[in-house]
């Protein structure tokens, strides 16, 4: 790239096989392949290595005798997993938790940058941008034992509630509070900082529409509803499939700094379940093969979602 | 140029020679999980079989979870002088690693990052116990090292005691780690309660279920938050009615000579109306499922709460911080309750079962030491009479005196400790004898830590019961059974708690019984039990 003419000038092209167009490309554009060799080599290392070890999901792996001279089981962890009370349980909470997490936690940000986008005191605006990507800055940790110290029996929220003569309720010990919870935090936390990408979209939209739109007698919800809102879609519908490419997984951090066994039914998700029988029970083989498992119908999801939105609208990942 | 090359040349010779000399020392593993030493640097004088100190550089990582009474004032087993002791006795330096929590056990071992020595309680913790720890390669069984001559104390206790041989052996005859030997057991946690709300009160101290009915509810209506609490392991209740929950030896206990699983049988249920019950009415704390030891003592100690299941030391430690708020403050200790007035009271407890069981704490040599006989030397000195001394009492004329008698009794330094320790991290300082570890304990300790009167009436209260015919012996599973049940079993056990706490912390949820039990068939509840049954037949007819 850096000396192409020159290269090309000096040198008659003998013979355009691919093994020799790749030689010379190299020769040429050897400083742009040493720059992007550290990135190849993370994804190699850590995206492809570990590829190496998905065969213990078919094996009963033992760790005194590795991965190579661990015997093979074929299927049999799957079918376990399939079989047994927890699939159910675990895919289940996954998919509901991620669905109420599509309904509420993906639209709010929205609806929060548009109404951004309306306010016109801009020292308030970047005021309230600013507090808003507050919580994303604070430790899961933190932000779950914030959590446990609210919903305590003798925590903020019932405080509150007893001054209306309500009764206490423990609330992280009642299967049917964990998912609002968990959903309520996660917006809290999230709501601002996955705004940004929005008011960047809208920031993007070319004020000339909205000055013709003015003239045309557009009111400001007629502008939001017509120039911003299609403005962004794009942006969305990228955004929407990435999520729904998510459905199956959902991280198990956070479940595991609030769940207790009193809440296993609904707070219990494939992740917790995985790490639970991985690093709890030692049962690495039937850990990895739910895992896999999860992450192939995550795949099967985010290609279904793009060909549904390729057709649909003229959005794709690919 | 030709000089260039035969240098390269030998430089390299000289690197690869190096290496294949290295590779000729190191230590291989056999596929049977033997300790080999390749040919050639077998020492012809054992430098590690002689008596201590031994002459060694080597240091060892040793890996123990540190009790509260020792990290009250350490960070570090270390900088104890019952370290420094150790070392100057065995010669063998050694350094000590103290996890956070338990969760970094499964964690260490997924990684392939064990420290030389792990104490811990594998029969438990390692799915499918120690069997299946040393197929797995993860530990070194003992018996080279034993026939070797490394471990003399431990084996003389074994051959002296076939009984307990017979225990720690797997059905191959291996022999995996050092455990502690209890002396004699005792019952060490039962239910305590405030004696002067009693009093005030004018109530006795509770024997039978609606005794303590009476008594919770009077507490109630004196504004106790939580007349009851203890974190959710195991309701204190449960010997009441006749049976066992999954907190003790999985739920599995036996009647008549056969494997009964308590959680699924009626009086089971029994007890869980009544628990549930007492929960729905506020008797026992609003956060049964939530609460930590640490709450439920400072909840005891602040009086937001009038009774729980306490443990021996609470009773110096929770009176003395209880003091500080109400100078009345007492605790008294109750005998496990009963159905009718009379009857003997049970609570299935490892005090009733084999000195050798599940829960027992083992030293293992980790397959990751470089030098597992030094290690081994190490682990076998506290089953020498220097040992239990060490480990139980710490250094004589500092900690412990003997008297003319031939009792030992500790000294001014660990009752009253000048810089006001309680007794047990005074102890710490010279001893382990705190707590469980791997080692020997000594008969004659017991008198000695319970000198508090109150501490003994407690031990001595609890211990009425009549739960020893219905523990179950150690047994031992083959492979091919231990994985059968290293399946179930944890299902069985995380489905079990979750629905325990369910049924006592939701109204009306014993309607969901008969679904319980199926689900407790689907996850494979009658494979465990003929598992169990097998294996107890063949104990029995031994």
């Amino acid at each position: 790239m850096f000396s192409t003419k020159k290269q090309n000038t000096m040198k008659p092209v003998p013979q355009q096989t691919l093994s020799y167009e790749l030689k010379t490309d190299f020769k040429r554009n050897k400083y742009l392949y040493l720059l992007i060799l550290p990135v190849i080599a993370y994804y190699l290392i850590f995206h492809y290595w570990p590829y190496y070890g998905l065969q213990i999901a078919f094996k009963s792996y033992s760790p005194g005798l590795g991965f190579l001279k661990s015997p093979w089981v074929g299927f049999k962890h799957f079918t376990n997993f399939f079989n047994s009370y927890f699939f159910v349980r675990t895919m289940r909470n996954t998919l509901l938790i991620n669905i109420y997490q599509l309904i509420f936690g993906f639209t709010t940000p929205i609806i929060f940058a548009l109404l951004l986008n309306e306010v016109r005191n801009l020292t308030y605006k970047k005021y309230v941008q600013t507090v808003s990507y507050i919580p994303n800055f604070i430790a899961m940790v933190v932000i779950c034992g914030m959590i446990k110290d609210f919903t305590a029996s003798d925590g903020l929220i019932n405080q509150i509630t007893a001054l209306f003569g309500m009764r206490t309720i423990p609330y992280l010990s009642r299967p049917q509070y964990f998912r609002s919870i968990y959903i309520i935090s996660d917006i809290w936390k999230d709501c601002g900082w996955s705004s940004i990408i929005y008011v960047a979209a809208i920031s993007a939209i070319d004020p000339m529409l909205y000055q013709s739109a003015v003239i045309d007698g557009a009111n400001r919800w007629k502008q939001m509803w017509h120039i911003t809102l299609p403005g962004i879609r794009p942006t969305v519908t990228i955004l929407l499939i990435l999520k729904i490419g998510h459905l199956f997984s959902l991280g198990f951090e956070k479940i595991i700094l609030l769940y207790s066994p009193a809440i296993y039914e609904t707070a219990d998700v494939v992740s917790s379940y995985v790490y639970r029988k991985g690093l709890n029970e030692l049962n690495y083989s039937a850990s990895a093969a739910v895992g896999l498992f999860n992450s192939v119908m995550n795949f099967a999801l985010l290609i279904l979602a793009n060909t549904v939105s390729r057709k649909v609208s003229e959005n794709s990942l690919w | 140029m030709n000089r260039r090359i035969l240098r390269i040349l030998s430089v390299l010779l000289t690197v690869f020679m190096l290496c294949t000399a290295m590779i000729g020392c190191v230590k291989t593993e056999t596929d049977d999980g033997t300790i080999g030493t390749s040919s050639g640097t077998e020492p012809k004088e054992d430098p590690y079989a002689g008596p201590f100190p031994l002459e060694t550089d080597v240091t060892l990582t040793y890996w123990f979870m540190m009790n509260p009474n020792l990290s009250a004032h350490y960070t570090n087993l270390g900088e104890t002088e019952y370290a420094k002791e150790l070392q100057r006795i065995t010669g063998i330096n050694v350094e000590y690693v103290h996890p956070a929590d338990y969760d970094q056990f499964a964690l260490i071992i997924a990684a392939n990052e064990m420290p030389d020595i792990m104490e811990y309680r594998w029969e438990r913790q390692y799915p499918g116990g120690v069997t299946k720890a040393i197929a797995d390669g993860v530990v070194y069984p003992l018996n080279d090292f034993m026939e070797k001559g490394y471990t003399p104390n431990y084996s003389k206790y074994l051959e002296e005691n076939p009984n307990f041989a017979s225990m720690v052996k797997t059905l191959d005859g291996q022999i995996a780690g050092f455990p502690f030997i209890p002396d004699q057991s005792y019952v060490l946690i039962g239910p305590a309660l405030r004696g002067d709300w009693l009093k005030e009160l004018n109530l006795s101290v509770p024997e039978t279920i609606d005794d303590w009915y009476v008594v919770l509810k009077a507490f109630k209506d004196k504004g106790v938050q939580a007349p009851y609490t203890y974190v959710s392991t195991v309701p204190f209740i449960i010997g009441a009615y006749d049976t066992n929950h999954s907190n003790f030896n999985n739920g599995y206990y036996i009647r008549d000579k056969k494997v009964v699983y308590g959680p699924a049988e009626d009086n089971y249920k029994k007890m869980l109306e009544t628990w549930n019950k007492w929960y729905q009415e506020g008797l026992v704390d609003v956060d049964y499922a939530t609460v930590s030891r640490e709450m439920v003592e400072s909840k005891m100690a602040t009086g937001q709460a009038g009774s729980t299941s306490a443990m021996p030391s609470n009773f110096s430690m929770l009176v003395e911080a209880g003091k500080a708020s109400d100078p009345n403050y007492e605790l008294v200790a109750a005998k496990f309750p009963v159905l009718n007035k009379g009857d003997t009271p049970r609570y299935d407890n490892d005090a009733f079962g084999s000195p050798y069981n599940v829960r027992s704490m083992l030293g293992m040599i980790t397959s990751n030491c470089k030098h597992p006989e030094i290690a081994a030397r190490l682990l076998d000195f506290a089953y020498s009479e220097e040992g239990v001394l060490l480990n139980e009492w710490g250094i004589e004329g500092v900690s412990y005196e003997k008297k003319s008698d031939g009792s030992l009794m500790y000294t001014d330094n660990i009752y009253n400790n000048p810089d006001g320790w309680t007794f047990f991290q005074s102890k710490a300082k010279y001893s382990r004898g705190y707590a469980d570890g791997a080692f020997m304990a000594d008969p004659r300790r017991f008198a000695a830590d319970n000198n508090d009167p109150a501490m003994v009436n407690a031990v001595k209260t609890w211990s009425i019961s009549k739960s020893a015919q219905y523990t179950m012996p150690f047994l031992r599973e083959s492979a091919e059974d231990s994985e059968k049940l290293a399946g179930i079993t944890p299902e069985l056990k995380t489905y079990q708690e979750q629905a325990y706490l369910t049924f006592v912390l939701e109204k009306d949820s014993l309607k969901d019984w008969d679904q319980y039990l199926k689900t407790l068939d689907d996850i494979g509840l009658q494979t465990t039990l003929d598992i169990y049954q097998k294996l107890l037949d063949v104990h029995f007819s031994k």
